[in-house]
This record gives C-alpha cells, structure tokens and sequence, in this order.
C-alpha cells in the first residue's frame, strides 16, 4: 500500500468517527416534569364555604371577589353592531379559583412574600366576527397576587393584568348602576374598549340569588345577574377598528361546588329580546345524555322586574347539531325554546356554527339570533348560548 | 551490443578524505568483462575491495569514471535509479551474510524477488527451487539465527541466483566459514553459477578461490592487476 | 503484487517490534501518557462546561432577553408594570440563589419561579407540566427536585428538606418530582431545586426583588421595540439579551481552563519527546538491517514508508491506550476541576464525565499528529542509513560530533527568538506558550553541547569514584551522543516542567501568604457562609452586625458589602467599605492619584483591583461606568491595588458613595477590632455566643481567617498540583525508559565487556554508574530551563490570562526533588538491563546477526 493509503485510512476513520458523532447528537427535547398533579379546578371542597341558602347581599361589597369559595365567575358577554349593521359577538370572563381551603374563614396566606396566595384568576376574552364566520379567543391566567389579578369591590375592578373592567366615574358613588369601562386586548391585536351602562337593575337570580344546581346540600350558587346592559365603545380585529353599539350581560357567581355527582354539563342562554324582555335559561345534563330536572329560567320584563315562572313551564328542543372540527364533540346549533304561560316561542340559532373555546377547559361560547313570537307579537333577539360536557359525544 | 563488453569500468578514481588528508583508493581503474565470466579479485584489507564493490553495485558513487553494467552507465543514475537497478540486477554474497534477521530463510529468498515484481506464484516457486538447488528446502521456515553459518551463506546465494541478476558480486563469501564449509560454499556457488551462467565477481583474499575462476585480479595501491599465474600465488 | 511486497517488508517491520517488546511497550507509553493527559483535561473540561450550559440552559429555558437590576436585584413592581403594559408580552419572573441541602451538604441552585407565566419559558417548570398550585404558590415552602437527585438523595415526596441559605435554615416540603425525559436534561436539573418565586424571595431574604424578569421577544424584535419596552423600566434596570450573562460566566472560567490544557500541552510535549526518543532507537538499532535492505534493494522512500507505518501502529495503539486511560484519569481529575470551579466562580455539580467527540478526535490527531512528528526524523534518518554490507555505527556518531556546535548555535538562535516573543508588549497567552515552547526546543538542541561539557567535568569524579569503570561510564555517554543527549533532552524537557510547575504553584502561595498578612489587620471577621467562595451573596443580619459591634471587647469595626454590579465591561464584583480610615491600611496600592485615600471617601472615585485594570486594560483616570439605582454612574479609577482573591478583578468604593448611589443598606462581613489587650480567641467565642440563635454566621480570628483563605488556595490549586505529580510520573517513566532502552540497546557491548572478563558485579556497576551519571546530567540541566519555564510561567502566562504581579520564589527543597527524580529513575532504569545481562550468556548477545 502506498503512503497516502495509510492517510486515506486515517481520513475515513475520522470520517467515520465524525459521522457517528453527528448521529449520536441527541435531539434537543423538552424538559417535561410530571407530577402527581390534582387539577386545581375539582378536588376536595372539605373546608371551603358553601352555598347553603339564601342570604342578603351588601353591595357594592358583593359585586367583589368572595374568597373562601371556590370558584367564582364574571362574564360579560354582548353583542355590538356597527354603524352600519355588522354584528360581533364578544364574550370576556375572569375567573378566581382558590387553592387552599381558608383556615376557619380566612386566607392560608403568610404574607411573608406578597407573592404567596391562594387565589388563581384565568381569564377568557373572545370574540366572534359574524360576517366572517370567525371566533377567536385567547386564554390567560395569573396568581391573584402583587397586583397581577384580583377583584376589587370598592371601587369595583376585576382584572387580569391588562385585561379589566373598571367602575368609571364617580367611584365611590352609591348608584346600583354604575357603569364600567371593559378593556381587553388579545396578542394577536384583536381588542375592545367599551363602556357598559346596565339598563335594568341587578337581577338577583334563583332565589333570591341563591341557586341550587343539585340535590346534594350545597350544591348551589350564589348568582346574580345585569341582563341588559347599553354599550358603547370600539372593537378591533384585523387590524380593523370599529364603532359599535348594543347589549351585553353580565352574571356573577360563586360556589363552591354545584354540581352533583350524575350531571354532566349544561345549556345556558342569556337572551336580549326586542320587545325589552331578557331571558335566562339553563338546563343541566345527566350522564347518561338527560336532562336533569336542575334547569332554571328567569324572564325580566322591561322594567327590570322579575315575571314569575315556573322551570317546569319551559321546553326546550334541540333542531340541529354542528360537529366541531376541533374537538370532535356535537353541539346543539339550533333549537325551539317555549314557554306556553307567557306564550312565548323562540327558534334559537348559532349566528355561525364554530364558536367553540378550545382552551384549558374546553366548552361553548357562542352568538345566537334568536326570531319567535311572544303573546302573539313577533319579536327577534340576540343572545349567548354556553355549553358544556359535549366531550366524547 | 556483441562489440561492447558486458561489464565495463572505466577509469575509476574514488577517493576518502580522512580528516584533513585525502586518501585515494581507487586510481583510475578499469576493467571489461563477459557475460557468464567469472572474476576473482583479491586484496588486502583495505585495499579498496569493498569500495569497487560498492562502485559497481551503485551503492557508491565514483569520483570519476563510468560503470556500465549491460549498457547501463551507473555513474549517470541518480540514487533512487541505482537502487532500482540494483535491485533488479544485481545479487550480492556477504561475508557477514547478511540475512534479514527479521524474515524466515524462505522470506529472505523470496525478498529481492518481491521488489521486483515477480509475480506471487512465480516467486514462491522460484525461491523454493534455489533453496532446494542450495539444499536446504527443508529449512524454509527457520529464522537465520537458527541456522549454522554455512547454511546462512547457502541461503545467501539462493537469494543472489534467485533475483537472475545480470551480475553477482561475492564480497568474501567465506570469509566467516570454516576451511571445509568455505569449500563446500566455494563448490556450491561455482556449480550454480555456471549451471545458471551468471557473471560474478567474488572478491576475496583466499586464494583458493582462484583455482574456479576465469580471471584473476589483484587490487593494490588503488590499481587492478591481472594476476596470471595463480599457483603462484597460491603458492605463497 | 506491490501489495505483498510491502508485506514482506512490514513483516519485518512487526517482528522487530514484537522480538524488543521492551521499546514498543515504551513507545506506546510514551504516546500514551501524553494522550491521557491531554484527553482527561479535556474531558473534565469538557463535562464542567457542558454541565454548566446545562443548567444555565435549564435555567435560561427558551428566554431570549432578561430585565436585571442595578446591585441588589430588581423591584417586582417592574415586572407588574411589564404584565400591565399595553403590548402583550411573554414575560416570567426569577428569584435565583444558592443554598445547601444540609443533609447531603450539597450546594444547590434554587430556582424560583411563577409557574404559571412558565409555561414559555422553562416546561418543567409551568403550570402545565402539573405543578400543583395549591400547594406551590401558596406560601407554604415547598419545593421540587429532579426524579434523579431524590433518588440518589433518597427522598421522596413529602419528605421535608433543611435548606440552609446564608445561615438561616428553613424546612421545605418535597411536593413533586421533576421527571426528565432525556440524559440531557436530567444533568441539568442535577442541582436544582425548583421553587415558587414567593418562597424563593423568603429563602433568599429578598422581599419584594426579583433576580432578574426573563422575556421572550420575538426574532424580529427591532431596536424600537426593545426601546419601547425599556422606557417602561426604572433607572438602574436594563435589558439585554439572555445569553450574555452566561457568556459573560463562562469566560470566567476560560484562563483557568486554557492554564490546564497548557498543562496538559505540556505533558503531550514531553510525551513527543519519548516517542522521539524511542523511535530513534529503534531506528538506529536497526540501522545494519536497514543496511542490508538498502543493499539489497530496497528503496530509501520504501524504508521510510515502513518505519512510518510502524509509527503509525505506535501512534494508533498509544493514542487507544491514552484514551482509554485519559477516562479513568479524567474521572478523578473531574472532581478536582468542578472543585476548583466551585470555589472560583459559581456552583456547577458535574457528576459525570460528558464524553464528546470533540476532545477525542483532538486527542487522536494530537496522539497521531505528535507521534508521526516525532517520528519523521528518525524515519528520515532511517530512510538515509548507510547501504551497509558491514556493521558501520561510528559514521553516525561522528557526524553529530561535528554538529554539535552547529545545533548549540541554531538552539540559542531559536531559545532567543522565543525569547524574544516575550518582549513584544501586549502579546496574547498564546504567544507565550509559542515562545515557552521555543525556549524549550532551543533548550533541547544545545544539550548534545552541555552533555558534552557537563560529561568532562564528572569524568573525573566518576573516575575517582569507580575507577577505570567509572571513567568508562562517562566516555560511553558522549561516545553514544547521538542517543544519549536525545534521551538526556526528554529527561530534562519532563522534569524542568514539573520544577515550572511546581515553581509557579510556590511563588503563587507565597505571595498570596504575604498578602493575606497585610490584608487581614482586623482581629476578628465575621462572614456568612457562602455557597460560592469569591461569589458575593448573602448578607449579614443587621441586628447581628449591631449586636456583634457592640459587644464587649470590640474597639472598632468596618463594614463590607459586595455586590455584583453591571458595568460596562458586563458584571463585576462592587465592594463597598466604610471606615476608611481603618481600612485604608489594608489595601496596598501598586499606583494612586495624589491624595487618594483623602478623596475616596465623599468622591465618586474607585478603586480596581490589579487583576481588574488588567483585564479591563484600565488605568488611572479612566472611568468605570457601572448602573446604580440612580442609573448608569461613571466612577473615576483612582487607585489600583493589589488583590489576590479574585481572579476576575474587583471595584472598590467608599461605603459613604455606595450608599449615595445604591439602595441597599446591607452588609455582607464585618470586621471587627479588638481592644487592646485582649484576648482575641476569646473574643470570637464572645461573640459566637452573642450571634447563636439569630443567623449562623462565620466568626473567625484574623488567624483562623488566614488559614481558611490558605485552604482554599491550595484546594484551588490541587487539580495543579495533581497535574504536576502526572507530569513527574511521565518524566519518571521517561528517563525509565530512555535510559533503558539506551542500556538494552547496549547489549552487544556489554556482552564484549562480559567476554572481555567484565564481572556481572562490574557490568552492573558499569551500568548503573553510566546511568546514575545520565540521570544526574538530565536533573542538572532541568534546573536551569524549569527556572525559565517558571519565570516565564510566572511573568508572562499568569500576567497574561490573570493579571497578577507575583514574587518569584524558588524553592531550593524543589530543585533537589527535580535532581533526586532524574537521578532516581535513571538508577532504576539501569538496574533491568543490568539485570538481565549479568544473568544472559555474553555468547548469545555475541552472536551474528
């Protein structure tokens, strides 16, 4: 062999050899951890207060956060219109959960580090472009500690860092009605600022605001409701920005367990008709696809007072479904709402099928047009279904 | 070709310098020779022997004068083409053997054959035969340092005729033998040089030798004398 | 055909190998010492590196950019008012420290983090990786581990930990366990403990700050954007890119590590030298073989191709062996580096070798590239033998006869230009190591010349000593001189490293010494222990220092704090002292402006240490600029003095402009004065009683604190000295193996003396005489050039990659070593040789052939 042979070798080999290294580089992989994780959502409700009947409401202290709950909601949801007649729908909705129980009554939390807390706030902002067929969403979430999120009574603001909705204008002021400002800006640019007005006053729903879901003592909540209110502001989204107008809703609730064991999600709908009446109706489903005799209907006539019915008096049918391309799951896109005592009929629509909110807890969120009679009058309305527990179907 | 010798040294001078004093050793020395001829040149120690030999082999080079060797002017190559020429035509016969000490006995017969590029099978056989023709087919996968002298020396020519060099040079074949093995080698190398009809040169300061030879020289004060009558000289 | 031919050739070639074991073996010895040095070096290089990428790469996770803040972290409102701000923006808090798990007394990094703003940043540390929150952020101090450290610790989950930061031990209670999926990311979570950035604020006694808040911009960030999100931030907190704090760590590191491949250079150095040294004997052992080859016919570029080859093998299975061992090697050397590391600048735990390619294919072309340089002359030396048809040595030995002054000339010629590199001002560490080894190869070649010499001179001695033996022992070292100074070269080349090693080590420790005693003029310091010696962290508890300073028997005091700063040159250690008066004399100043101790106090002037304005290329009335709580502040340099602690430089400010310039009001040590008279041992155990219950903190005695410093210096230096005691073991192995191969070779002649009515008992004296004198002659020699390779050690390199002014100091107890280890090996490597030729039959070595 020639000289140069032993250094051809000589080359191979260390080609060999840098091949192999390049092989043998391990990819670089996400640090997963896993742990024996207990969803912060459910566990055990032992030590936290419950739901147990009604009480009196102080507000404006009530419309705060009310730790020692669970869980506890704000969700505005509305439908604007601009100028000339294009509808959005938008949904916006803080969340507190608590993490710990509170030792008798109050917080676990040494205030050793101002970051230390037991409350957990997420949020949920969406909004539903009608004319193009399209819903976008974004999902956050923050300890409810050194300012990042909480819920403040007085003066009333609920907020997720940049995302909040504050009392304007006379902030101390006694009035019931005070109006709020809502500002939310998704990542994407995607933002509404508005200014929200109720037109009726605070409707306070089950009885007397306490609500009971299930049979098992405390399964309740506590729930109230504005069912209409005037707003006002712009909206942004693709870079778009709008003047728009109309309605929006807003429920506040906590419990701290409401559902029982058998049921398995529900239908809500929050309605705005345009005869100055507003409908609240819900339905909890069973397992095994039923309807659970826990479902409610709140019909508020347009002085703001309560028209007294029955939950038995209301039927509900389901006319058409719309699988997600997401998730897979069927959900109900039209339905036939009656209430034979107040001869009220409504045909209930999805203002277009995909709605959904494909985040942490996936559910439905979505715009309905709602055209029916009531007492022999046509009417039309706008509102907002939500509906849970579709996974799997 | 037939006109020009087969070996022809033309006036050769070398010359060593030995500290500040030069000392000649060869003074324009030639010599012709035949093909098939066989040439003793005798000397003392020192007297140049080794040098003439190394001149003619290519392994030096003179300060003078020409070597040509089948044609070939040595003088003309460079250090790399006398060694290729060496290689291929040239045998050697040491006085200290010289075997590879690293290569059976077979291996250092088959060596000069595998420098030259004999093919495999030809070289094998062809080393076995001259190993066989100098008697020691038998002893092919011995080290040389198992073998006896005379048997290294035997191995010596086997490699030498072996190679079909245009010329074997024998520096003092037996000089390392003992009087009956000297003999013996002596006998051996005149059979098979003759059967093979090589031209050799064996320079040597054992007389006896002369009795085979063709031609005698004597190499004295750097000059080569044609010594005619050998018994003469043996007879000192 | 050309195949088999070389075959034959080859053959021979293996066989002479296999019939002298004796110098294959050394040769591949040589190579492989050299290797393994180099290859284990590398490696705990390598492994320390890597696992600090690794866990500055767990720790940084996928952030790109980091807000910091001025000296004592950054205010949490920051990082609400980034949440706030009008542009969404990927952001995650970090509260980051050391602390020891006390069990296993293991320093840990503790990580702190909002898991829920994780999830982008660092997975295994989010929500989403199914933290439970409930039990995390809660205030309860819980924390995580990775599945690896619990188990090698034996925890599980629940148990509770003791983690003890700057003297305050918390309980913590193991609440879930990080399950990595790969080998990667399990060493990076090696030594980590993950907590809420709540806990970790209380752990680390920093309410209401943050380390730093880490962001993720995306790519095409522009320079507007990045303004835009700095306007939202307060003086003194900057941001940059993430990946320039850990660049910023890890070229700490880089002298310190560039000094041990240095060494390890040094120790292949020495390890061409034996190849070269075996290489030629085995050459010129067979230089009658060759002969006959050559005469035989074989060409000069054939010879050279097979003792090529042969060095080849040589090189191949030395370079294997040398790997090999260079992993066993570096196991233990691992553990000295990470040592070293963790003492000098931050906490890496490095439990395992990382073997990259890398250092193995340097290793192989070093191993490969070392042998065949060392191999070429011989080859070529080989290839140019005699065509011999008789034995002819004394032409080879008369030709460097001749040359001697030739190669003397050339060797201070080339000593002289390396020499001469070192004048070149401002010349980078490289360029040192170009003309140490000049000096070194200059050294080598003027050796056949002092061989020469030096032999004249024992001759007699020898001769008066063992008579005609003694007189014959001196003759056949300059006889053989073509060997004998080659082996006698690489004798002194290995043992003048290990004098230049070993001189540098002293005369750092000696002025390290002296310093420390000027520098320690207080009777009793008081410290919080440290995770990482020279890193500054932790503070004393301010009803510590106010009880401790008012104790009985303190006359005096002053206060340091050290911070790490952002300045202009990236971070650097900020001391702040008070009572200036008092501490001025502890500082001795290599240059100052006029009146500087008068001005320090109320002026915004520093002082750096040496090592800084080295580093830093500054000099007096430069400015330093470094960001405050009061933003970015330019200090004039008014002092520069000398420092030994640090080896990355430090500023020096006046307690009374750090407090105009910072909020922070802490203090990390406290030294104390006694009063006169009094009984310093006594004072301590005062004052220990005085601090226990409220923060463990270290008192010790002037004495005690000057012993620790000395401990830790030595801890330092051990992965050195370990090296030089590998270097000693390849010089040892060196002139074992030369001298040995130079009696083997030797055989023939002694089998003549034996022959010649020599005695075994007079061969063995011959021997060993012969030997002893060539050992004697290497260790005499080394002296001279280990002195200017420590000078050069010590002037030049350590000025260059660290800055400091050192004493030369030699130590005569370290020369003698060098001497006695030449002399030693050499006695020992005659007593084989010798042995085995007073028990062969001179016959069988008189034999032809």
């Amino acid at each position: 062999m020639k000289l140069s042979g032993w250094f051809v070798i000589g080359f191979l080999t260390m080609a060999v050899i840098g091949v192999i290294w390049w092989i043998s580089i391990p990819p670089e992989v996400e640090i997963r951890t896993s742990l024996s994780a207990v969803d912060a959502m459910s566990g055990d409700t032992e030590g936290y207060l419950r739901a147990d009947g009604p009480r009196e409401f102080v507000f404006p202290d009530d419309h705060g956060a009310h730790e020692g709950f669970k869980t506890e909601w704000w969700y505005y949801t509305g439908n604007l219109f601009t100028g000339d007649g294009r509808q959005f729908g938008y949904q916006f909705t803080i969340f507190r959960n608590q993490l710990n129980p509170p030792a008798e009554g109050v917080d676990t939390v040494t205030e050793e580090s101002g970051w230390s807390t037991d409350q957990f706030y997420l949020g949920h902002f969406a909004l539903s472009d009608v004319e193009n067929k399209n819903h976008i969403y974004e999902e956050r979430s923050s300890r409810g500690a050194i300012g990042l999120a909480g819920a403040r009574a007085v003066p009333y603001r609920i907020w997720l860092e940049d995302w909040e909705v504050q009392r304007v204008g006379g902030e101390s002021g006694s009035d019931p009605r005070f109006p709020v400002r809502l500002k939310a800006k998704m990542v994407g640019g995607a933002a509404i600022d508005l200014q929200i007005t109720p037109a009726k006053p605070l409707v306070l729903q089950g009885d007397r605001g306490y609500d009971q879901k299930g049979s098992t003592a405390g399964n309740a909540s506590y729930y109230l409701s504005f069912t209409r209110m005037d707003t006002k502001g712009t909206l942004k989204i693709n870079d778009q920005l709008f003047e728009v107008s109309g309605h929006s809703w807003m429920d506040h609730e906590w419990s701290t367990s409401a559902l029982d064991e058998d049921q398995k999600g529900w239908d809500w709908f929050s309605i705005q008709l345009s005869n100055g009446y507003d409908l609240m109706y819900y339905q909890l489903r069973l397992k095994d696809g039923s309807v659970s005799r826990f479902k409610a209907v709140t019909l508020v006539d347009p002085a703001g007072e309560k028209v007294p019915i029955d939950q038995e008096d209301a039927t509900l049918e389901v006319l058409d479904h719309w699988e997600s391309p997401h998730s897979k799951s069927s959900y109900p896109s039209q339905w036939k709402l009656t209430i034979p005592r107040v001869d009220l009929s409504l045909d209930i629509n999805t203002v277009f099928p995909d709605q959904e909110m494909d985040v942490s807890v996936r559910y439905y969120e979505g715009a309905v047009a709602v055209a029916g009679t009531m007492n022999g009058e046509e009417i039309s309305g706008h509102g907002f279904i939500e509906m849970t527990g579709y996974e799997g179907k | 070709m037939n006109n020009e010798p087969y070996i022809s040294l033309g006036r050769l001078t070398k010359s060593y310098q030995e500290g500040s004093v030069t000392r000649a050793v060869l003074r324009d020395l030639s010599l012709d020779m035949d093909e098939g001829e066989m040439i003793v040149l005798l000397g003392r120690s020192g007297s140049g022997k080794s040098t003439l030999l190394n001149l003619i082999s290519g392994i030096d080079k003179p300060d003078t004068g020409k070597v040509l060797i089948g044609g070939t002017n040595l003088v003309s190559l460079n250090e790399k083409q006398r060694t290729l020429f060496r290689r291929n035509n040239i045998g050697f016969v040491f006085q200290s053997f010289n075997l590879i000490s690293t290569l059976t006995v077979h291996e250092n017969v088959l060596l000069p054959l595998k420098l030259k590029n004999n093919a495999d099978r030809e070289a094998f056989r062809k080393a076995t035969r001259f190993l066989e023709e100098v008697g020691l087919g038998d002893r092919g996968d011995s080290y040389p340092d198992r073998l006896s002298g005379g048997e290294r020396q035997r191995v010596a020519i086997a490699r030498a005729l072996a190679n079909e060099p245009l010329l074997i040079l024998a520096d003092e074949p037996t000089g390392n033998l003992d009087y009956k093995t000297g003999q013996l080698i002596l006998k051996m190398l005149h059979t098979l040089v003759r059967k093979n009809n090589r031209t050799i040169i064996i320079a040597t300061h054992d007389r006896d030798i002369c009795q085979i030879a063709d031609r005698v020289f004597n190499l004295q004060d750097g000059v080569l004398n044609e010594v005619k009558n050998h018994t003469e000289i043996t007879g000192e | 055909m050309k195949r088999s031919k070389t075959n034959l050739l080859w053959r021979s070639s293996i066989r002479f190998l296999l019939q002298h074991p004796w110098h294959f073996a050394l040769s591949i010895l040589g190579v492989a010492l050299g290797v393994s040095m180099v290859v284990s070096i590398d490696l705990s290089n390598s492994s320390a590196q890597k696992a600090f990428s690794l866990s500055t790469q767990a720790v940084t996770g996928e952030a790109t950019h980091q807000v910091t803040g001025a000296a004592d972290g950054l205010d949490e409102s920051v990082y609400r008012q980034l949440r706030m701000a009008e542009k969404p923006l990927k952001s995650a808090p970090v509260v980051e420290g050391y602390g020891r798990l006390s069990v296993v007394n293991r320093t840990f990094r503790i990580l702190g983090v909002d898991p829920i703003a994780e999830a982008p940043f660092r997975s295994f540390a989010s929500q989403k990786a199914g933290i439970n929150l409930s039990d995390f952020i809660s205030g309860e101090t819980t924390g995580l581990v990775s599945h690896d450290v619990a188990s090698e610790l034996g925890l599980a989950v629940e148990d509770t930990l003791m983690v003890s930061v700057s003297g305050h031990t918390f309980p913590l209670r193991l609440i879930g366990l990080i399950n990595p999926d790969n080998d990667q990311t399990r060493r990076a979570l090696e030594n980590l403990l993950v907590v809420d950035i709540g806990t970790a604020q209380k752990l680390l006694n920093m309410p209401g700050k943050l380390s730093r808040i880490d962001l993720i911009l995306p790519e095409n960030t522009n320079e507007r954007a990045i303004k835009n999100i700095t306007t939202l931030l307060p003086e003194g907190a900057d941001l940059s890119r993430s990946d320039s704090r850990s660049q910023a760590v890890s070229q700490m590191i880089n002298a310190f590590e560039f000094n041990l491949q240095a060494l390890s250079m040094l120790a292949l150095l020495v390890g061409m030298f034996l190849i070269y040294n075996t290489m030629t004997f085995s050459v010129v052992q067979r230089r009658p073989l060759i002969g006959r080859l050559r005469g035989i016919g074989v060409t000069k570029r054939e010879i050279l191709r097979v003792v090529v080859q042969e060095a080849i093998l040589i090189g191949v299975i030395g370079t294997a062996i040398g790997i090999l061992a260079g992993f066993f090697l570096a196991q233990v050397l691992l553990k000295l580096v990470t040592q070293s590391i963790n003492d000098l600048y931050f906490v890496v735990s490095v439990q395992e070798l990382s073997i990259g390619i890398y250092p193995l294919i340097k290793a192989a072309v070093l191993g490969m590239g070392a042998t065949l340089l060392a191999a070429y002359w011989p080859a070529r030396e080989a290839s140019n033998a005699e065509v011999s048809t008789v034995l002819n040595r004394s032409s080879s030995e008369s030709k460097i006869k001749g040359r001697i002054g030739t190669l003397a000339l050339a060797g201070i010629v080339v000593g002289g230009l390396g020499g001469g590199l070192l004048l070149i001002p401002n010349g980078r560490i490289g360029m040192g190591y170009v003309s140490l080894l000049m000096i070194i190869i200059g050294f080598s070649l003027t050796i056949p010349l002092l061989v020469t010499g030096l032999t004249g001179l024992i001759r007699p001695v020898l001769s008066t000593i063992n008579g005609l033996i003694g007189k014959m022992s001196a003759q056949g070292i300059v006889t053989e001189l073509s060997r004998t100074s080659v082996a006698i070269a690489s004798l002194v080349v290995a043992v003048a490293a290990t004098v230049g090693v070993g001189v540098m080590v002293d005369s750092f420790r000696t002025t390290v010494v002296s310093w420390l005693e000027i520098q320690l003029q207080a009777d009793v310091y008081v410290q919080v222990p440290r995770a990482v010696t020279r890193k500054a962290d932790g503070e004393l508890d301010p009803t510590v220092v106010l009880r401790l300073k008012q104790t009985d028997g303190v006359a005096g005091f002053h206060t340091v704090r050290s911070v790490d700063v952002h300045t202009n040159f990236g971070i650097d250690q900020l001391v702040a002292v008070d009572n200036e008066v008092s501490s001025h004399n502890t500082y001795q100043m290599k240059e100052s402006e006029p009146g500087f101790w008068n001005r320090f106090r109320n002026e915004a002037i520093v002082m750096v240490s040496e090592v800084y304005a080295y580093r830093h290329h500054v000099d007096l009335g430069d400015s330093v600029f470094i960001r405050t709580d009061r933003g970015r502040a330019g200090f004039q340099v008014a002092g520069i003095f000398y420092d030994y602690a640090s080896d990355l430089g430090t500023i020096t400010i006046s307690r009374n402009t750090y407090d105009a310039y910072f909020d922070d009001p802490a203090v990390s040590g406290l030294a104390l004065y006694a009063t006169d008279g009094a009984d310093v041992d006594e004072l301590v155990k005062r004052l220990r009683s005085r601090s226990e219950g409220l923060q463990e903190v270290l008192i010790q005695s002037n004495r005690g604190l000057r012993e620790a410093s000395i401990a830790i210096f030595d801890r330092t230096f051990t992965v050195t000295i370990v090296l030089r005691m590998l270097a000693m073991l390849v010089a040892f192995v060196g002139v074992l193996s030369a001298l040995m191969a130079i009696q083997l070779e030797r055989k023939r002649e002694h089998a003549v003396m034996r022959a010649n009515g020599m005695t075994p008992g007079q061969l063995w004296s011959y021997v060993i005489t012969q030997s002893g004198a060539m050992g004697l002659i290497a260790g005499i020699l080394s002296l001279p050039l280990g002195i200017i390779m420590a000078y050069i050690l010590v002037y030049v390199i350590n000025m260059r990659s660290f800055g400091w002014t050192l004493q030369l100091m030699v130590s005569p107890a370290l020369l003698m070593q060098a001497v006695l280890l030449a002399f030693l090996a050499a006695l020992l490597a005659g007593i084989y040789p010798s042995y085995k030729m007073a028990k062969a039959s001179p016959a069988d070595a008189l034999r032809n052939n």
